[in-house]
């Protein structure tokens, strides 16, 4: 990766923790998005069953995730003097990064509502989609660093 | 944005689809470990068909532009780097113990959807089938071996 030969072999720490905070916030996303998909298409039971795994996979692997890749992507920045003029391509990550952390927010709330309330899956399966082409546009910007 | 960066997006872009329908699977298979009803177990090993999708795409472009990427590499490595080699013997087994586990996985499926199916009542077959140790081994061998190949891509030792 680019990245990973920007940084050196001394990063190699905090770009892993970054890039697998990264992944697996990705696959959690798209876990949640199957799953809110599925339930607009469900009947009643088995669809509330699927917003609730919706729920609990937002709380326990999306939210650790953004955790982890938030702050591993601020300790490489650190790591390597760019907390003080971050290039354009990090800025842009770190916007979507903080965009990222409001869309978390909302699909914990929506879904967890939604678990009662069928008329919000379609809001958290808007939500989800908008936080996996968010995700792509970020990662557009980490690993092609465009000149912005 | 030069041909390498263009590239460079392309292989980490697969390396999403392929790890984030790794983490779909993964979650769908530790979940239905405490379901106990088969109409629920077979719904959550069901949708993971679409992760399947994520993970074949992902795991082609990981590939293609991956070795493109090391032809077309201005740091100086190539195919011969022993990091390459290792990261392509790990994508093989990681994809072979990966698959092998997914088709008994939705051999379960299609048990929990019969059971589901005659009155969605627990069963002992297919408790067992979910806690079989090869499919276990099998999935999450899988899944801990494209996570060594993180490590080499990441690190790159030798390089």
């Amino acid at each position: 990766m680019t990245v990973g030969a920007f940084c050196g072999p001394t990063c190699g720490g905090q770009l892993f923790v970054h890039v697998l905070g990264s992944l697996i916030l990705f696959g959690s996303v798209l876990a949640v998005t199957i799953l809110a998909y599925a339930a607009l298409r469900l009947a009643p039971e088995p669809a509330q069953f699927a917003r609730r795994v919706a729920f609990w996979t937002t709380l326990v692997l999306m939210v650790p995730a953004w955790i982890v890749m938030y702050f591993g992507g601020y300790w490489v920045l650190d790591h390597e003097g760019l907390d003080q003029e971050t290039p354009g391509w990090a800025d842009a990550g770190a916007r979507i990064a903080d965009v990222g952390a409001v869309l978390v927010l909302l699909l914990l709330v929506v879904g967890w509502f939604s678990i009662r309330r069928p008329r919000l899956g379609g809001l958290v399966a808007g939500l989800a989609t908008l936080y996996l082409v968010a995700l792509a546009v970020a990662w557009f910007f980490m690993s092609g660093k465009p000149d912005i | 944005m030069s041909t390498y960066d263009w590239l460079l997006f392309l292989h980490i872009t697969g390396a999403f689809l392929l790890t984030g329908g790794v983490v779909v699977t993964g979650t769908f298979s530790i979940v239905v470990q405490f379901r106990e009803r088969p109409s629920e177990i077979a719904l959550l090993l069901g949708l993971g068909r679409f992760a399947v999708i994520a993970i074949g795409i992902g795991a082609f472009m990981t590939l293609v532009f991956g070795l493109w990427l090391v032809s077309e590499a201005p740091y100086g490595y190539g195919f011969g780097e022993a990091w390459v080699i290792a990261a392509i013997v790990l994508w093989v087994v990681g994809l072979a113990m990966g698959g092998q586990g997914g088709s008994r996985e939705q051999q379960t499926q299609e048990l929990a959807a019969k059971l589901a199916a005659e009155g969605d009542r627990p069963s002992a077959e297919l408790r067992a089938r979910l806690r079989d140790p090869v499919t276990l081994v099998l999935s999450y061998g899988g899944l801990i071996t494209i996570l060594g190949v993180l490590v080499l891509m990441v690190w790159k030792p030798g390089a």
